[in-house]
């Protein structure tokens, strides 16, 4: 069958997740050990998605090639790791990366990295290729030992409000969207009478994100899939699982789930703020002119879902969801997602990761079923069929986004994130940008 | 295409090939043949797939964005390290042919191997020999860990385009292809037409089947003999009449241009005859930016997207550009500062006709530094490195400022008047 040889839609794998990653921390830098291509691979994906910061100044590719690899290329990595950090002067984190293709042979690389890391004086952090892993799952990874980095043993001083950190946040780009998030992110900890601490990942160096021993809880977003008790064993302090806080239900859902898990018990629920007041207005205004489109949502599975739960808030039918990821959870962790919430969403009607034949034979079966496609497509910035997009507005949500930049607070998450997408969702509708 | 490539291998050995061609050296940020090959055929129209023979990593070499032709031409046989140690992947890249042809029923099918199928020592060529298929194999086998030159690849591209192609036994003088150049908004096509000259551009990033134009033509201009060798000997070969004749970049390039075309063509008319009009308006455009005596950063080496405009005359036809105005221009190359790297600069400044006295930087942090010691304010390079320009408090003339022709002339002048309007 075609589907075996076809690309996944989603198909970005574990060397950008770790790319992400060193992109995310300014003072950290990435040693490829890899085949040259890799570079570009990896690079390449943020060179038109980030117009802020720079990528090209973070990846260094260890100049490995056949005759190096012959002749023994773990002298080459560390001289050029090395070079690489005294021209820079300093690095606050060196990760180093292989691919399949560098970790087939077996290189033992142990003894060269305990050298690399005595002799360039500050944590490094060898992630490998892997064969299976996505970059979510590995830039969760990259976070996950990010966080070993922390001096845990320090307590944190007692205060009247507890502080939190958050972990799992896919900051992939230093343009305001990402950088609004964050501040989205704080707020709604702080709406509910706690400190925002350290934020995993928003662009802080290295010594920023070692202050996280400050705080006393870690509220864990779903871009974080790795065992919460492992996190809780890393750190010493409790892990709170919360869901993305992505239209105005989710937002309060999150403060919920923030004061349930902190607290153990549930409040009794807060003065409705301002906020909520105006966007349920909101949501009813917008409702008038949105009602009956038809939108494809294409994202990963915690941004598919709080996507569909605001949509159908706004009596946007979703007659398709493609799922971008397996190891956020996938097609099953949307569903039951979508079940928690209390949005009525059939199985068949999610595709999870599918090649392009798949995805055309469900448009296809859509379109003689319902004789018509979609209004709306809110996707990132991904090639698809003429007879999918055709008469469609497209909102570009998502990584990548080579299309639509930031250079203004635009948050998706939070309640400034519920403003902004209905305002985007009516532009759209009416083909006003 | 006319079913006129059949199965070749090159790859990683070809490297070594380059540095044995009249250029001596491809200055060019190197890449891999995946990568190479994915950043063409994402960008080229034309019936015909693409089977990575790797990891599914690789195809993340595809672009898979709103710019791309048309991503559902690429397959991968998604080799895992099971299928390495135990079956090896030769039957899947079978089984992937047959499908594929089933599936898309192109004329084409080219076949490229990674690193992961080299290590294992699989042969894409030797795997793909005995398949009997309606669609062509080209296959390409990037030796594990090979590094490709980016001219070098676009290229072995041109060349394969252009195997089994013949010339007509008889053509019109009065018809051309142009190989290789730059795009010029169609400006040499309007102002050779005035001399009753037909011309066809041709490129790496040509939908496949304007290569059959080729077959229409006898003469054949090219933009760099040097980047192109191998197709210039394969044109040569099969019996075209091919002349070098650089990018009309600058006036004094345009003038030759048309100038050695027209020859080319046998047309007796004088090439000022059809292009006065561009050519004062041209020149006009030049004189106030003659008084400005500014001091240039040229900075090569931090180029990485198979680019014609970049890779053509060593990404050296814009420096004319500047010294035509006057400007005092000094070249910065990115790379290892080493014995060895400079006496291959030296080679390739020389093949270019270009040799002077030039600056050596490591990586693309030193840019600031170098700029600072050395008291320049501009330099043109890459966006990218904008921001170590700045960190100089330096301005940046951006890559693709200098455009090719008359109207590129006086184009870039414009930008150049807004950029460089106000003294640092």
């Amino acid at each position: 069958m075609i589907d075996e040889f076809e690309i996944p839609l989603g198909n970005q794998r574990g060397l950008l997740g770790v790319f992400l990653a060193a992109h995310a921390i300014p003072d950290a830098i990435h040693i490829l050990f890899t085949g040259v291509g890799c570079k570009s691979k990896a690079q390449r994906q943020i060179a038109h998605h980030d117009l802020v910061r720079d990528a090209g100044n973070k990846m260094v590719w260890a100049d490995i090639g056949e005759r190096e690899f012959i002749a023994g290329p773990l002298e080459r990595l560390e001289n050029l790791t090395l070079e690489t950090v005294r021209r820079r002067g300093k690095a606050g984190l060196i990760f180093i990366s292989g691919s399949a293709a560098a970790e087939f042979p077996g290189a033992d690389l142990a003894a060269t990295l305990r050298r690399i890391k005595r002799l360039a004086g500050c944590p490094v952090i060898y992630l490998p290729g892997g064969w299976e892993d996505d970059h979510f799952l590995a830039y969760a990874r990259a976070m996950r030992e990010v966080l070993r980095l922390v001096n845990w043993k320090t307590s944190p001083k007692k205060r009247k409000s507890k502080t939190v950190n958050i972990v799992g946040y896919f900051f992939d780009r230093y343009e305001e969207d990402r950088q609004a998030d964050c501040w989205e992110l704080y707020s709604l900890c702080l709406s509910v009478g706690y400190n925002p601490g350290s934020l995993f990942f928003c662009g802080d160096e290295l010594k920023e994100l070692q202050r996280a021993w400050q705080a006393e809880v870690n509220v864990v977003l779903p871009f974080y899939p790795l065992p919460l008790y492992e996190l809780e064993a890393i750190t010493g302090r409790p892990a709170v699982k919360v869901d993305l806080p992505l239209g105005p239900v989710a937002c309060r859902r999150f403060e919920e789930q923030l004061q349930m898990g902190i607290s153990g018990e549930k409040k009794p629920p807060l003065k409705m703020s301002y906020h909520q007041l105006e966007t349920t207005e909101l949501i009813a205004g917008a409702r008038r002119r949105l009602a009956g489109l038809r939108a494809l949502v294409v994202a990963e599975s915690p941004v598919a879902a709080g996507m569909v739960e605001l949509l159908s808030e706004l009596e946007v039918s979703v007659p398709l969801v493609v799922i971008l990821d397996r190891s956020l959870g996938g097609k099953k962790y949307f569903l039951e997602k979508l079940k928690e919430y209390g949005v009525d969403f059939p199985a068949e009607a999610a595709l999870e990761n599918p090649g392009y034949s798949c995805l055309e034979k469900a448009a296809c079966q859509l379109e003689k079923k319902d004789g018509r496609l979609f209004d709306l497509i809110i996707a990132p910035d991904l090639w698809l069929p003429e007879e999918i997009t055709i008469g469609a507005a497209w909102l570009e949500v998502g990584f990548p986004s080579h299309r639509r930049h930031v250079f203004h607070k635009e948050p998706v998450l939070g309640w400034g994130g519920v403003y902004l997408l209905v305002q985007r969702l009516l532009s759209a509708a009416e083909r006003i940008f | 295409m006319s079913g006129n490539v059949e199965k070749t291998a090159c790859g990683g050995h070809k490297t070594a090939a380059f540095l044995n061609s009249p250029a001596g050296v491809d200055l060019s940020q190197p890449g891999c043949l995946i990568e190479g090959m994915c950043r063409v055929l994402s960008f080229v129209e034309g019936n015909f797939a693409v089977i990575l023979h790797s990891e599914l990593d690789c195809a993340n070499m595809i672009f898979r964005d709103g710019r791309a032709v048309d991503p559902r031409r690429f397959f991968c046989t998604n080799l895992s390290e099971r299928d390495l140690l135990e079956k090896g992947g030769a039957e899947k890249l079978r089984r992937a042919l047959v499908e594929v042809t089933e599936y898309l029923n192109p004329r084409l099918i080219f076949v490229l191997g990674g690193c992961l199928a080299s290590l294992a020592g699989e042969e894409v060529g030797a795997i793909c020999s005995d398949m009997k298929l309606k669609a062509k194999i080209v296959t390409l086998s990037g030796a594990a860990f090979g590094k490709v030159g980016q001219g070098e690849l676009l290229d072995t591209f041109c060349r394969l385009m252009i195997e089994k192609l013949r010339p007509p036994k008889k053509a019109s003088t009065k018809r051309l292809v142009l190989l290789g150049y730059p795009r010029d908004d169609a400006e040499s096509q309007k102002i050779l037409k005035r001399a009753g000259i037909e011309v066809f551009a041709l490129g790496p990033y040509s939908p496949l089947y304007r290569w059959e134009d080729l077959e229409k033509v006898k003469l054949v201009a090219l933009s760099d003999g040097l980047i192109f060798s191998r197709t210039a000997q394969g044109l040569r070969q099969a019996g075209w009449q091919v002349v070098e004749i650089p990018p009309p970049i600058g006036l004094r390039r345009c003038e030759e241009f048309y100038r050695k075309l027209l020859e080319f063509s046998d047309t007796e008319q004088k090439a000022a005859e059809f292009s006065r009009a561009e050519k004062s308006e041209a020149h006009q455009a030049q004189e106030p930016l003659k008084g400005r005596r500014l001091r240039l950063a040229y900075h090569l080496g931090s180029r990485k997207d198979y680019q014609l405009e970049d890779l053509v005359g060593g990404g050296l036809l814009e420096l004319e550009f500047f010294e035509e105005l006057g400007w005092e221009v000094e070249l910065f190359f990115q790379g290892a500062v080493e014995e060895e790297r400079r006496r291959e600069i030296e080679k390739f400044l020389r093949a270019y006709g270009k040799l002077r006295p030039f600056t050596c930087l490591p990586d693309r942090l030193s840019l600031a530094r170098v700029l600072r010691e050395k008291g320049i304010f501009w330099v043109y390079c890459n966006e990218s490195l904008r921001e170590q320009a700045r960190a100089a408090g330096a301005g940046v003339i951006p890559q693709g400022t200098i455009r090719p022709g008359f109207s590129g002339v006086v184009e870039s002048c414009r930008r150049l008047e807004i950029l460089v309007g106000h003294d640092r």
